[in-house]
């Protein structure tokens, strides 16, 4: 089942926070959407819950409009916690399971095993607002996917939690993947989206700058990241021809190359036939190129 | 199980297991308990029982102290020794006060009350009133009528019909007025405290769900009318059930308390209060919940903070404000033109008109036509609701309230 959006815009009063956005996202597929606070990702959202009406475009679900589809198949993971604050864990679970039309007996067994997989299973009792902000997170994947969703929206869902609950997330979302849910989620951590996403939407006030594989995104820039280790100088390698910057970060020196075959040049001219312990060109890191691409020339 | 009733359960059951609304209606319940049991429970911690003992001089000619009666407050003990005899036995504790009658100049009487210590404001008020009408009767006595005369004079009675010719207007005698008005102004107060507690409680649930972000998934799930819907229908049951258990708890207080002795009081109602005056009442208190209710909803889903709620629904608490305080000048007057208006206004109808149809003898159309407006202005808040609930449930600009409805209109186009 694909996700397909197209021309998707959305006009409030005399600003547009949605402009011609297309994208498809497939059945077990990741796909991310990039972008810095008021691009236009949360809007996207909304109309995809068929929350807020399109000013213009087309989303569809299965070749179908996506008001055909049945809200249960859906699971939402908002950017703010969503839970009730006074409610026992078990008894929200329960609430958000039988609102996704699910059976109590269904939702039990389901919320048994999410709670036991993310290590809840002592607070099952405890009321939402005595949990810590991870913990509230992890309640509130489980909500968004206890009713086992076809599509599956999770905007930032990493917010709040330490590299191990982060981790634990990420399996379960994989996990989903692999089942064949459509995932869109929205993250401002980088190596999360690199990690985690098949294809991607770039976006900027309400503008795609790129839509893609993460592969296609990097190739457009080229490897131009090069990493060296030996006996050198800033000084020294800043001189070499197509080196744009050179930083150095403890023994390592980073250079960022004006174009990827200025590279060979470098190569013969920082080892001279001679050993060096490190040469290592590299695409861009997701993060340099959002900031190239978001933050324009200011970064 | 429908979403509706998924929503409409967890609203309702929640609130009604909370504590806040069980010692609520605990306190309130203890209340209507007190006022049944109050002469009871006043007479546990009040020494009003004591009869006090008044030594009486009389000065006149013509025996006045034989006008006094004893009861269960004041012995009356005629004394034939003097002024300072008297006051002798207050002093020693034997009388509570000495009064002492005489003739005044206009022919009434004139009495002196002397204590050790001063007497108690309520038995200070009964025995003035004991003695008001013993000048009465002295003054009677002195006009050497016959006893017949006397009690002609003393049982005044005017015999009021009124009859309206060629009107559609129900005649309704005094007694039936009087009840009307008192009814009247129990459903105004009913409706006020209701009302003001069920606003902020929907208004403030809304407000919770919308700034913890609950709304954004409940209603990715169901519909921003399905949450609407749910949301006052639970409150409207919560404060219905909150109604008949109040309303039920009274009948059977009345019923069983103190021998069944404030039964007669329910029986007398009824048999005075005519049914089309119920039904108009209680159509009248269901409607004025469901009209606010819908109001706070509105208001709750506007404001991006729980704690803001307050201020949003204080425009709407100064309306119920004025609509009871016009409902309790209407007590004395409920034919001025100021209660005739308010009682149109679908805002403050709920809690004037009823008092109107009973009080008064207005036709009946008055009430059908206010009871139509009302309906009206329901049906048209509900529609404008759902279709702005959806836009404004999603806005958070902070800003003034105009911004925030121009943009939640904007959204939910």
């Amino acid at each position: 089942m694909t996700l397909e959006i197209e021309q998707l815009t959305k006009q409030f009063q005399d600003f547009k926070a949605v402009n011609g956005l297309s994208f498809k996202a497939d059945s077990g597929e990741i796909f991310g959407l990039i972008g810095q606070n008021g691009a236009g990702k949360t809007t996207t959202f909304r109309m995809i819950l068929n929350l807020i009406t399109p000013t213009d475009g087309i989303i569809r679900w299965d070749g179908r409009s996506v008001h055909a589809l049945d809200r249960d198949m859906i699971g939402y993971l908002p950017e703010e916690r969503g839970l009730y604050p006074k409610m026992p864990v078990r008894e929200q679970l329960l609430f958000f399971g039988r609102l996704r039309g699910k059976g109590r007996s269904e939702i039990m067994k389901e919320a048994d095993y999410w709670l036991e997989r993310f290590g809840l299973t002592d607070k099952t009792k405890a009321l939402t607002e005595t949990l810590s902000k991870g913990n509230q997170q992890k309640v509130q994947l489980i909500a968004s996917l206890i009713h086992k969703p076809s599509l599956l929206i999770l905007d930032e869902p990493f917010s709040g939690l330490d590299p191990v609950n982060a981790g634990l997330l990420k399996e379960a979302i994989l996990d989903l993947k692999n089942k064949g849910a459509t995932i869109i989620f929205s993250s401002h951590r980088m190596d999360h989206v690199e990690e985690l996403c098949d294809h991607l939407c770039l976006l900027k006030r309400g503008e795609s700058l790129f839509t893609g594989s993460i592969h296609d995104l990097k190739a457009q820039f080229g490897k131009i990241s090069l990493t060296v280790r030996g006996p050198f100088t800033v000084e020294n390698l800043s001189e070499l021809p197509g080196v744009v910057s050179v930083t150095k970060n403890k023994e390592m020196f980073r250079l960022l190359l004006s174009r990827e075959e200025a590279a060979r040049d470098i190569f013969k001219a920082v080892t001279r036939g001679e050993f060096i312990e490190r040469f290592s060109l590299d695409y861009l890191s997701l993060e340099e190129i959002f900031k190239r691409k978001v933050g324009g020339e200011h970064v | 199980m429908s979403k509706f009733m998924v929503l409409f359960s967890q609203s309702y059951l929640s609130k009604l297991k909370a504590k806040s609304f069980l010692i609520s209606t605990a306190i309130m319940l203890l209340v209507i308990a007190a006022v049944f049991l109050w002469p009871t429970v006043s007479g546990w911690f009040s020494s009003d029982d004591e009869t006090l003992s008044v030594t009486v001089l009389d000065r006149t000619d013509a025996k006045a102290a034989s006008l006094l009666k004893s009861s269960d407050r004041f012995k009356f003990t005629l004394f034939s020794g003097s002024v300072n005899q008297a006051d002798q036995k207050v002093m020693n504790d034997r009388a509570d006060g000495t009064l002492v009658l005489a003739q005044n100049n206009e022919g009434g009487l004139k009495a002196e009350l002397r204590t050790d210590k001063a007497m108690k404001l309520n038995d200070q008020q009964a025995l003035q009133q004991q003695l008001q009408t013993a000048d009465q009767l002295f003054r009677i006595q002195q006009m050497n009528l016959t006893q017949a005369q006397a009690e002609q004079i003393l049982s005044p009675h005017v015999t009021f019909n009124q009859t309206a010719i060629g009107d559609q207007s129900e005649n309704k005698t005094s007694e039936e007025k009087t009840t009307a008005t008192f009814i009247s102004y129990g459903i105004a107060f009913f409706i006020y405290l209701f009302v003001l507690s069920y606003l902020s409680m929907i208004s403030s649930e809304i407000a919770a769900e919308k700034d913890s972000r609950i709304m954004e998934i409940i209603i990715s799930s169901s519909s921003p009318a399905v949450h609407l819907l749910s949301r006052v229908s639970g409150i409207l049951a919560l404060a219905f059930t909150q109604a008949v258990v109040l309303i039920g708890s009274s009948l059977l207080m009345a019923f069983f308390f103190e021998g069944g002795r404030h039964w007669h009081i329910v029986k007398d109602t009824l048999s005075t209060v005519p049914a089309s005056y119920a039904i108009f009442a209680i159509l009248f208190f269901v409607l004025a919940c469901i009209l606010y209710t819908l109001i706070g909803a509105v208001l709750g889903s506007l404001v991006n903070k729980v704690q803001d709620v307050g201020q949003a629904i204080t425009p709407v608490t100064i309306i119920l404000m004025v609509g009871f305080f016009v409902a309790i000048t209407g007590m004395n007057n409920p034919d001025a033109i100021l209660i005739q208006i308010f009682s149109f206004i679908p805002f403050t109808a709920s809690m004037i008109m009823p008092m109107r149809i009973g009080a008064t003898d207005m036709g009946i159309w008055q009430a059908a036509i206010s009871l139509i407006v009302l309906l009206g202005t329901i049906v048209w808040l509900f529609l404008f609701s759902l279709r702005f609930y959806r836009g404004s449930v999603l806005t958070y600009t902070s800003g003034s309230f105009v911004k925030k409805l121009k943009q939640a209109m904007s959204l939910s186009r």
